[in-house]
């Protein structure tokens, strides 16, 4: 099992329980897709490695959320997976914050 | 010192699965050569990327054709040299611009950031590609990675000087 999901109201945490977001952690975090609500926070506190493979899978999630109108976010990034992130734009469609931050502004 | 590696090859099947096994091997040529954390984390992303471009692209995920990948020290660089069975590459391999992420969002499977994401980590590209071989090859170059960007405790156990501190000798 690669993610384990905490729903609160209006806020989905979305654990990614592998070291290593890449083609084969890929199918299992998209499945994340299913599980939107207003908004996400992807808590990356445990991941290792992220790779194109990983981003295009996080991308999925992106594509996902603007189809139903909801917000991505993302947790606990390294500075190295936020360098990547900002090489490809990504922050613009998932922006850092953190879990007190959310939990500040849930209803 | 003269370091004792000069070219470690390593051949895979064409599976994400052994892709891991280079990824953790370029991780351990970076702290024997004394690069920083920082530095380690781009070599091992570049060689991911480019080792995945290979099973994927180059081999067609045909798991009975290997994917050779060789660490090669040179004076004052490492080239990583990626090898697939694929052959006629396409030259914008070693050339990709930014990706636009509105469409790549447009697609229902966005890929393609791989190629970019390698320019942006590696001091050079080299692409040799003709019937039946691709040959791909990034550089690093060792200046970048002095010993005092190293944080006290990354290197493991066994950790050697960075070439910095070592007598320049024959190429191999």
């Amino acid at each position: 099992m690669s993610i384990m999901i905490e729903q609160n109201s209006g806020l989905t945490i979305v654990r990614i329980l592998t070291d290593s977001v890449d083609a084969l952690s890929a199918k299992e975090i998209e499945a994340a897709a299913g599980e939107l609500r207003e908004r996400t926070a992807l808590d990356f506190g445990k991941v290792l490695f992220i790779n194109s493979a990983g981003i295009s899978a996080l991308l999925k999630l992106v594509i996902e959320a603007r189809k139903q109108g909801k917000k991505l976010y993302a947790l606990n990034v390294t500075a190295h997976h936020r360098k990547v992130f900002e090489m490809v734009d990504m922050l613009r469609y998932m922006p850092l914050t953190t879990l007190e931050e959310l939990q500040a502004t849930t209803t | 010192m003269m370091t004792e590696m000069n070219d470690i090859e390593i051949n895979i099947p064409s599976d994400h699965v052994f892709e891991r096994i280079v990824r953790d091997s370029a991780v351990v040529v970076a702290r024997y050569l004394g690069f920083a954390e920082e530095r380690t984390a781009d070599l091992q992303l570049a060689v991911s990327e480019a080792v995945t471009n290979a099973i994927e692209h180059g081999n067609k995920g045909r798991i009975d054709v290997k994917v050779g990948v060789h660490f090669l020290l040179q004076h004052d660089r490492l080239a990583v040299r990626v090898i697939d069975q694929g052959g006629n590459a396409p030259a914008d391999l070693t050339h990709q611009p930014a990706p636009h992420m509105e469409e790549k969002l447009a697609e229902d499977s966005p890929r393609g950031l791989g190629i970019f994401l390698i320019q942006q980590l590696v001091d050079g590209v080299e692409l040799h590609s003709g019937e039946g071989r691709t040959e791909f090859t990034m550089w690093f170059n060792l200046k970048e990675t002095p010993a005092e960007e190293i944080p006290p405790a990354a290197p493991g156990p066994g950790a050697h000087p960075p070439p910095g501190d070592e007598q320049s000798g024959e190429e191999t």
